[in-house]
């Protein structure tokens, strides 16, 4: 009965708060997801780690850009580097573009020399409505007090070409940059940019 | 001669050129396939006299089904982008769009284009151009193009133009293409536009020829200014509309002068540079409005909110309020009276299909008449300006009695001390089967009486939906309806599915133990309830209502005694006797009155220094207001006592020791609105959150300009995280 209760709550919840993007510089949404390896890691056991979220979508054409570029992985291991725990997101439906199994996405993490701490699969979309994740790629950072202190797209340039990568601003290494240094995030938050998520 | 036949020579070459296919025309590019656009630049004129702008434009046939973007692309993709290479002096304009199309995508939105946009450029040739030269034009364009899949495309494309002398008139390919083009583009001018800012979020005023029917929609042409997803609410004011929008994140009113995009009206679209002005006196959100500016409102009747979105909700509400429906009938208020029922059923086992499945149609109508008969009341109470909402009828101690004394018939009923219905002994079958019907009905009004103090947290939000302002009233009806079927459906199942019925356990001896047990729980209801009253009329009604309850149990006695006796004149006598003390119960019931009760909390709060209860305050504008402005941390409980919800959070979270002295820590004021009799502020304060009931809680952290509501079914860890931004 409490169960019951619990649920129906959490449903009326659900239903009222609509997709509302988190507020910068609060607390990040808690989450709890299913990686590939099958564990569940939930932003609770992360308290007191510096974290990046990542929404992707192999298929997408941005989502290439930056990895076909290796700026993704570059990214990816400058936040190793600096001690944050990258959890990369796919919120695609079943049947929808980018969905994939575990081991899919275990090969594509290989294939591209990708190197988050894990790959959550959110199919059900929970996670990305938790964060109104709007787009591939949608990068969110949150510190290790658990605020979201970024939210927004991967760099200052919304194209689809490689060639934009070396001329735009990384928002996401300006923004641990910045935190490593102990200043406020100069840029809190920008226009993501990319495909849809395929909720 | 010879120049005759130069004469000749040219004559032919106009020949020519006048016969040549369209695609061949000058003016028009060759067309680019990408895959999933077919793209050529075209001119409108066939030609460009030096200083003269005329314009040209990128003609796009989209694949069936697949679209490119605005210039504010919404929550994804990308807008057309046209980098060009022109001959020296030549300029280009902007890009300008055709009207934007709301594409949903899931939760999100984009704004786009379909079909064949033709994106429309000016172009400008420099005075000293010299005539009798061609040009050439090269666009180097890329665009997003998306099904639920997105490509980027992109095309080199030239266009050769003439420069002539003087200007040339329309190209034959071309101007068709730019006068269908015309069709789509926004009308420039039409409305007068402002815009202000109110409380953190942008407001729009349009005024002029606007069909107050059509639906309204804004679409902002800066990119992260307003949620392109969120709903707008369209108000109608006297000279036009007012839409309440969503900010999104790059919104700031101080370097925001002018709002500029396209408002749609139906299928009209007209541009708009609405200036930023101060915000009238008076205006308030939709959600919060007072009922003087609703009246005001109504008459405009021009409150559409986009329908999409709304229909969206509507099924989510609809889904909701069945869930809270089915899960009604295990509330320990409304349980032993579908038990009753279900008894009866079992009882009836063996009884033909044709009644059993007729009874539980007749319950489910009885659920259905009770709950529109609730709803109809309830929004015809609020439609005459009555500050209600649901559990209204709650609200009146009197009514709270009538319940009490219900309730007290149920539990002496399922104790055994009379018979209702079907099962009293000796009735003949045709009796049992005419009681039998009149039985499900009223077992149904009696289901949704009882139900209606253990609605509180399922049905809050579809009941605030319903009731809400915004709503027209049948939608309001049908959420009733739904939630009533949701309650019904269990019983329903029952007497349409055989197997369900022969599953249930054989009726026997342990059934009247089983209803006895059961009768505990109606009169723990009635513990309940009798405390709820006591709140709400004092000692005085407390007295009252247990002289009626002696009353009531004399009259059930003397029924039950009836129905036992064998003499016809004794039988009289005792219903004779029942009828005297249930009328003598309803008298003493009358002088019931309600008491106010706000002094209580005033008088609950600690004294200086303790630190073992809630730091208490009661509700009012002005004090929220005032420790708002102070910026002290403000935790407002909406609460009634004779709401289940309140009181469980209420004993199991708010009260216990490491909340309290959470809320010491951290200088948090515990303010209380008390709902338990009727209070238009509070009332006023709940429709302000779309709520139309409790619980409901809100934190305002300080400066926060909006309360945090936070869930109806509290914990300590929900508690812990509100108050960890302090």
């Amino acid at each position: 009965m409490k169960v019951l209760f619990a649920s129906v709550a959490t449903l009326t919840l659900g239903i009222g708060a609509a997709f509302a993007a988190p507020e910068i510089g609060a607390p990040a949404p808690a989450f709890t997801g299913t990686t590939t390896s099958g564990d569940t890691v939930s932003l609770a056991d992360l308290a007191g780690e510096k974290v990046i979220l990542e929404w992707t979508n192999h298929d997408c054409p941005f989502v290439k850009k930056h990895y076909d570029a290796g700026n993704m992985q570059m990214t990816q291991e400058a936040a190793a580097g600096n001690g944050y725990t990258w959890l990369t997101i796919i919120s695609s439906a079943p049947g929808k573009q980018g969905h994939v199994s575990a081991d899919m996405a275990d090969d594509l993490t290989e294939t591209r020399s990708a190197s988050p701490a894990h790959v959550i699969l959110d199919e059900s979309g929970e996670i990305g409505t938790a964060y109104a994740a709007k787009t591939t790629p949608h990068m969110y950072i949150i510190d290790e007090d658990g605020t979201l202190v970024y939210a927004g797209g991967i760099d200052s340039i919304p194209s689809a070409d490689q060639a934009d990568i070396e001329k735009a601003e990384n928002y996401v290494l300006a923004a641990m940059a910045n935190i490593e240094a102990g200043e406020p995030v100069a840029t809190p938050q920008s226009q993501p940019y990319g495909c849809s998520v395929k909720y | 001669m010879r120049s005759l036949s130069l004469f000749a020579a040219a004559f032919l070459a106009m020949l020519v050129a006048g016969t040549a296919s369209p695609v061949q025309a000058q003016a028009v590019s060759q067309p680019v396939e990408t895959g999933n656009a077919v793209s050529q630049l075209v001119a409108e004129q066939a030609g460009i006299a030096p200083g003269e702008t005329i314009r040209i434009g990128l003609y796009q046939e989209l694949r069936e089904g697949w679209h490119v973007y605005w210039m504010n692309p919404g929550d994804s993709g990308l807008p057309l982008e046209i980098d060009w290479t022109l001959p020296e002096g030549f300029e280009t304009g902007d890009i300008q769009y055709p009207l934007p199309h709301r594409i949903p995508l899931g939760p999100l939105v984009n704004f786009g284009h379909e079909g064949t946009p033709l994106f429309m450029i000016d172009l400008t040739a420099p005075a000293d151009a010299a005539p009798g030269q061609t040009v050439s034009l090269s666009a180097d364009a890329t665009w997003l193009i998306c099904a639920d899949i997105c490509i980027p495309e992109s095309a080199t494309l030239s266009l050769s133009l003439p420069v002539v002398a003087e200007p040339a008139g329309a190209d034959p390919a071309g101007a068709a293409l730019f006068a269908e083009g015309d069709t789509h583009m926004p009308e420039q001018g039409g409305l007068e536009a402002a815009w202000y800012d109110l409380g953190g979020k942008p407001v729009l005023e349009l005024s002029g020829d606007i069909d107050p029917q059509a639906e309204i929609f804004f679409f902002p042409a800066a990119i992260s200014v307003v949620e392109p997803a969120a709903e707008q609410q369209v108000v109608g004011i006297d000279d036009g509309v007012r839409l309440f929008l969503q900010p999104s994140f790059d919104y700031d009113p101080a370097a925001l002068d002018v709002l500029d995009g396209v408002v749609t009206i139906g299928e009209r679209g007209i541009a708009i540079a609405a200036a930023q002005t101060g915000a009238p006196a008076g205006v308030t959100p939709p959600d919060a409005a007072t009922p003087s500016e609703a009246a005001n409102a109504a008459p405009a009747a021009s409150a559409t909110a986009p329908a999409s979105s709304a229909s969206r909700n509507l099924f989510a509400i609809l889904g909701l309020a069945f869930l809270g429906g089915i899960i009604l009938n295990v509330m320990p208020c409304v349980f032993p009276v579908i038990f009753i029922k279900a008894a009866s059923l079992a009882h009836s086992a063996q009884e033909k299909r044709a009644t059993i499945v007729r009874h539980g149609f007749i319950y489910t109508a009885g659920i259905l008449v009770a709950f529109l008969a609730i709803a109809g009341l309830l929004l015809a109470l609020r439609a005459g300006g009555e500050q209600i909402g649901w559990g209204f009828h709650l609200q009146s101690p009197v009514t709270v009695a009538v319940f009490a004394i219900v309730i007290f018939l149920v539990g002496l009923n399922l104790a055994g001390l009379f018979e209702i219905g079907t099962s009293v002994q000796g009735v003949g079958t045709g009796l049992a089967a005419k009681g039998g019907n009149s039985g499900a009905f009223f077992t149904g009004l009696l289901a949704v009486a009882v139900a209606a103090p253990c609605i509180g947290p399922f049905l809050g939000v579809p009941v605030g939906f319903a009731l809400s302002a915004q709503q027209p009233a049948i939608v309001g009806l049908l959420v009733f309806a739904v939630m009533g079927l949701g309650l019904a459906l269990p019983y329903l199942l029952i007497s349409l599915i055989p197997g369900i019925a022969k599953a249930l356990p054989r009726p026997g001896a342990w059934m009247e133990v089983f209803k006895q047990v059961l009768s505990f729980a109606m009169f723990a209801t009635l513990v309940w309830l009798i405390w709820t009253l006591t709140l709400q009329a004092g000692t005085d009604g407390l007295v009252l209502v247990l002289i009626a309850l002696l009353l009531t149990g004399f009259a059930a006695w003397a029924f039950g005694l009836s129905q036992r006796s064998t003499g016809s004149g004794a039988r009289l006598f005792a219903r004779v006797l029942a009828l005297a003390a249930i009328g003598g119960g309803l008298y003493v019931l009358a002088g019931i009155t309600p008491q106010l009760r706000t002094a209580d909390y005033v008088a609950s709060a600690p004294g200086e220094g303790d630190l073992s209860k809630l730091p208490t305050v009661a509700y009012s504008e002005a004090t929220l207001e005032e420790l708002r402005a102070a910026g002290t941390p403000v935790f407002i409980d909406f609460t009634a006592a004779w709401c289940v919800t309140c009181q469980v959070n209420k004993q199991t979270v708010l009260t216990r020791q490491q909340v309290v002295s959470q809320f010491h820590e951290k200088g948090v004021v515990y303010m209380v609105a008390d709902w338990t009799v009727q209070d238009p502020e509070i009332t006023r304060a709940l429709e302000a959150q779309g709520r139309s009931g409790v619980p409901l809680y809100l934190f305002y952290a300080p400066g926060a300009s909006e309360a945090q509501v936070l869930p109806q079914v509290l914990s300590f860890d929900i508690m812990r995280e509100t108050f960890s931004v302090l």
